[in-house]
């Protein structure tokens, strides 16, 4: 758990984050240092880390190929401040490729690709709430 | 003293209880075997796994699990323990597999290779099958069939294959869910108010929603959110788009109430913030409270209740936006102030600037040290 005290998470960030996820416990330090380091990856502060892993605490135990796949799709389709995004809904962590895809085809007929974008930039619920 | 009264003898001073020592002596396999030699292996598997960071409690369980543990050697266990590195599991994997499943020791390592490559072979590439094992390892003991046709029945229940996936790969333990388990556990969802859809919707988002228990979490949860004054509808609503408030302590979402009364709003304007806005239950306090902060300081501190949503916009991006309005001289006021919370395509056609050059040219980090070195 050192890797969590290192990002600025107190012992209660780290009752409630296991709470969420006990998974979190089983994990190891290089585990829970690969996942922070994804988020370093797309400049993530120490406090959008803080953020993301308190509010979703699943992340930690996601797997390492599906972040980094997710990842280079949002980036691919053309998100930009990638952090800002996940400091504004961490939860998009928690989606697979082909959610993001989905959204995109169900809305490409009437919609450019930028508008897309702009839409999960100004609402990074909307695949949520859709 | 008889072989058996001494393999009795140390188990009891091992810590089994008299209960579990009978069990263990009534195992088919313990049966067949000499009492000598099943002292000797379980002195030798207990020293193994002792040494191998396992708590006495830990032995206890997976041998009153698996009491079959004594009827191999030492050597036996340790060439599994290899055989389970080979495959890819890590040591620290290997102690959750066996702490779960200490059953996984009867598999051979073909077995267990064979078993992962089909459950690959239904849509999950390697590494999502090792975790999945690692999550539930009692996987290894089902037949192919039986989890294919588990898939099957989440595809006929309304999920598309690809969401069946995601569910199975997430939440494993749903393999084991009779389809009347996973009816069960949608008409609990639709007794609080839920549909069919949203329940489809929110387990897309959460899969987890399989595991929790109904009557302690969901249930529980759904009543102590309208005694803190949500509606039935409301309810709904928030855990249909941000489902993840299942997953949070009560404790922490009445936490969050109060920290956010103590920031000065009324309950009622708690309500409403946290209706609109149900991700506030999850962001971390500091981050909510520098937004709010810094919207307070620009005069725009009627957002945080009236369009608490602008709260998803990142406190850097309105900073620079701010900033940079002011450069030229086009004022923000309670009018206008919308003009901060645009769409980036609107804002870029308007303004003439991205949101890169925004950010790079008027950064909050310095602002808020120019700001803390004022304080200091």
């Amino acid at each position: 758990m050192e890797e969590l005290y290192k990002v600025g998470l107190d012992e209660i960030d780290i009752k409630n984050m296991l709470e969420t996820n006990p998974e979190i416990i089983n994990l190891s330090e290089e585990e829970l240092t690969d996942q922070i380091n994804i988020l370093k990856t797309i400049n993530c502060n120490q406090r959008i880390i803080k953020n993301i892993l308190i509010s979703n605490p699943f992340y930690l135990t996601n797997l390492k190929e599906d972040m980094i796949n997710l990842i280079n799709i949002l980036k691919r389709i053309g998100l930009n401040n990638l952090e800002l995004l996940l400091d504004a809904n961490p939860n998009l962590l928690n989606k697979d490729v082909y959610e993001i895809e989905e959204f995109i085809n169900n809305k490409i007929n009437h919609y450019s690709l930028e508008e897309i974008i702009d839409m999960i930039d100004n609402n990074p619920f909307i695949i949520d709430e859709e | 003293m008889t072989p058996r009264q001494e393999l009795i003898k140390y188990l009891l001073d091992f810590g089994f209880l008299e209960e579990e020592v009978v069990s263990i002596l009534n195992d088919k396999t313990i049966k067949q075997s000499k009492e000598e030699t099943i002292l000797d292996h379980a002195k030798d598997i207990n020293a193994y796994l002792l040494k191998e960071h396992c708590s006495k409690g830990e032995i206890i369980k997976q041998v009153t699990d698996f009491p079959k543990l004594y009827g191999h050697t030492q050597e036996n266990i340790e060439q599994k323990n290899k055989d389970l590195l080979e495959l890819g599991f890590s040591k620290q994997n290997i102690q959750i597999i066996r702490k779960r499943f200490s059953r996984i020791y009867s598999y051979s390592k073909e077995n267990i290779k064979n078993t992962i490559e089909s459950i690959q072979k239904m849509g999950f590439t390697k590494n999502q099958v090792m975790k999945m094992v690692i999550l539930y390892p009692s996987l290894i003991g089902y037949k192919i069939t039986t989890l294919q046709q588990k898939k099957q029945d989440l595809i006929d229940f309304g999920y598309e294959e690809k969401n069946a996936v995601k569910i199975l790969k997430t939440v494993p333990i749903v393999f084991q869910n009779a389809k009347e388990t996973n009816q069960q556990i949608l008409d609990n969802f639709i007794s609080l108010g839920y549909t069919k859809e949203i329940f489809i919707k929110m387990t897309k988002g959460l899969p987890n929603l399989y595991e929790y228990s109904f009557e302690k979490n969901i249930k529980r949860k759904f009543n102590d959110l309208m005694s803190l004054g949500y509606t039935k509808e409301e309810v709904i609503k928030m855990t249909c788009t941000f489902p993840t408030i299942y997953s949070y302590s009560m404790e922490r979402i009445k936490n969050r109430f109060k920290e956010l009364m103590d920031l000065g709003y009324t309950k009622e304007e708690v309500l409403q913030m946290t209706a609109s806005l149900p991700s506030l239950f999850g962001y971390n306090y500091d981050g909510i409270k520098e937004k709010i902060d810094y919207l307070n300081e620009i005069g725009l501190g009627f957002v945080v209740t009236e369009n608490t949503k602008q709260l998803m916009q990142s406190v850097e991006l309105t900073y620079a936006r701010y900033e940079f309005l002011k450069e030229v001289k086009k004022e923000v006021t309670p009018k206008n102030y919308t003009i901060l919370f645009r769409r980036e395509i609107s804002f870029q056609k308007q303004f003439n600037i991205t949101k890169q050059e925004l950010l790079e040219k008027y950064k909050y980090k310095d602002y808020l040290e120019a700001k803390n070195g004022r304080t200091l």
